[in-house]
């Protein structure tokens, strides 16, 4: 199965099982649940307003000016997804954009580290839209029949617009592959570093908010059921290019769910200021 | 006594600044519900990115708290079901060919 493929529906539907409490808040949602939830929709919020600023940044040069132009919408509907997320977070959870955003340390951002510092390259770039981007809408995919229902009535728009970004990420990466040898190690080096923060981000298995959110109906899979779907397809794209993919099995001593790292790490400083755009506060219309 | 008909009329004077037409002929208006002198209106966007949501909800209220009778208006964006070309009215794509936009 590519990527542009749905996922399998039977693997993601609710009701094929006893039918699943329906949330209309986090009210009745166990401790574990409802913090699992908060944690995972910063996380996507966070991946999503670090994408948005690096599609903004690659915005100039790209190798092709169509692609320059593509950045500039990517970033576009990511930071769009952040605004949306960051609703959902603020309404059901009390949380402010304002804390969300300029509040925290970087090392307590919870987005995919990949995207924790420039992206040195168009191979590297092409990556984060291709298996970064990835990453977050199987995720999403995997709550589009969620019983919480403030975050799924949002999400089958986030997911049609995000057909577009993995058109474009596994677009390049065929092209890529197919140009010569130095742009395909590029292409696979590139993916394999990628692949391997993401495994990260989703977690270990059995960790208790990720299985209390699917008990709960509120995911459809467990993270790392998510993560092995998503390297499965990306390894038989990469297969089908003759690229071989592999991904080491991701260690998870002391990782914390809150920052799906095993470390205090985090965006750099530059990064954070110029994504908040702290230089121009005074300048804020509100 | 406030008409939903006269709603969808004033509504039709709200325009998506990237396109040469009324919300209403893009379908972006999903609802208007009104009750008493309180007018609800569920409105949707080509994009959940679209960098023009303020400016056409700041407009959107103006058009409808201007219709004689209304006293309140509550706005709310859904993307619930996402928006499509399709929802686009057939008067909607005759202003948009003229535009050289093909269907």
């Amino acid at each position: 199965m590519g990527q542009l493929s749905e996922p399998e529906d039977g693997d993601t539907s609710m009701t094929s099982g006893t039918a699943k409490r329906e949330f209309e808040s986090t009210q009745g949602m166990s401790d574990a649940c409802r913090e699992g939830l908060r944690n995972l929709l910063i996380a996507c919020a966070d991946t999503k307003l670090l994408l948005g600023y690096h599609y903004g940044e690659w915005t100039f040069g790209p190798p092709e000016l169509e692609a320059a132009i593509a950045c500039c919408s990517l970033s576009q509907s990511e930071l769009g997804h952040v605004r949306l997320l960051h609703a959902v977070l603020r309404n059901q959870f009390g949380d402010e954009t304002e804390a969300l955003v300029e509040q925290r340390l970087g090392s307590a951002f919870a987005n995919i580290s990949y995207l924790d510092e420039e992206i040195a390259d168009w191979a590297g770039f092409v990556a984060a839209n291709y298996v970064v981007d990835l990453a977050v809408t199987r995720l999403l995919h995997a709550m589009r029949d969620s019983t919480f229902a403030p975050l799924r009535v949002n999400v089958e728009k986030m997911l049609d617009e995000e057909r577009y970004h993995v058109h474009h990420g596994q677009g390049w990466f065929r092209t890529l592959c197919g140009k010569n040898a130095e742009c395909r190690a590029a292409a696979q080096r590139s993916l394999h570093e990628a692949l391997q923060a993401v495994a990260q981000w989703f977690g270990p298995a059995g960790d208790p908010h990720d299985e209390a959110l699917v008990a709960a109906g509120v995911k459809a899979k467990s993270n790392p059921e998510i993560f092995e779907d998503l390297v499965g397809d990306v390894t038989e794209t990469a297969a089908s290019l003759g690229v071989e993919l592999t991904v080491e099995p991701a260690a998870f001593e002391g990782w914390d769910p809150a920052t799906r790292r095993r470390d205090a790490s985090g965006p750099n400083e530059e990064i954070l200021q110029h994504l908040r755009g702290s230089k121009n506060a005074i300048f804020k219309l509100n | 006594m406030v008409t939903a008909a006269q709603v969808w009329e004033a509504l039709k004077g709200v325009s998506d600044p990237e396109y040469p037409l009324s919300i209403v002929d893009l379908g972006m208006v999903y609802d208007v519900r009104v009750d008493g002198d309180t007018v609800q209106v569920d409105v949707t966007f080509t994009s959940i990115g679209c960098p023009a949501i303020d400016m056409i909800t700041a407009d959107v209220h103006s058009a409808v708290a201007a219709v004689p009778g209304v006293s309140r208006v509550q706005l709310e964006v859904v993307w619930s079901p996402p928006w499509t070309k399709d929802r686009i009215t057939e008067r909607g794509w005759k202003v948009l060919g003229m535009y050289g936009v093909a269907n």
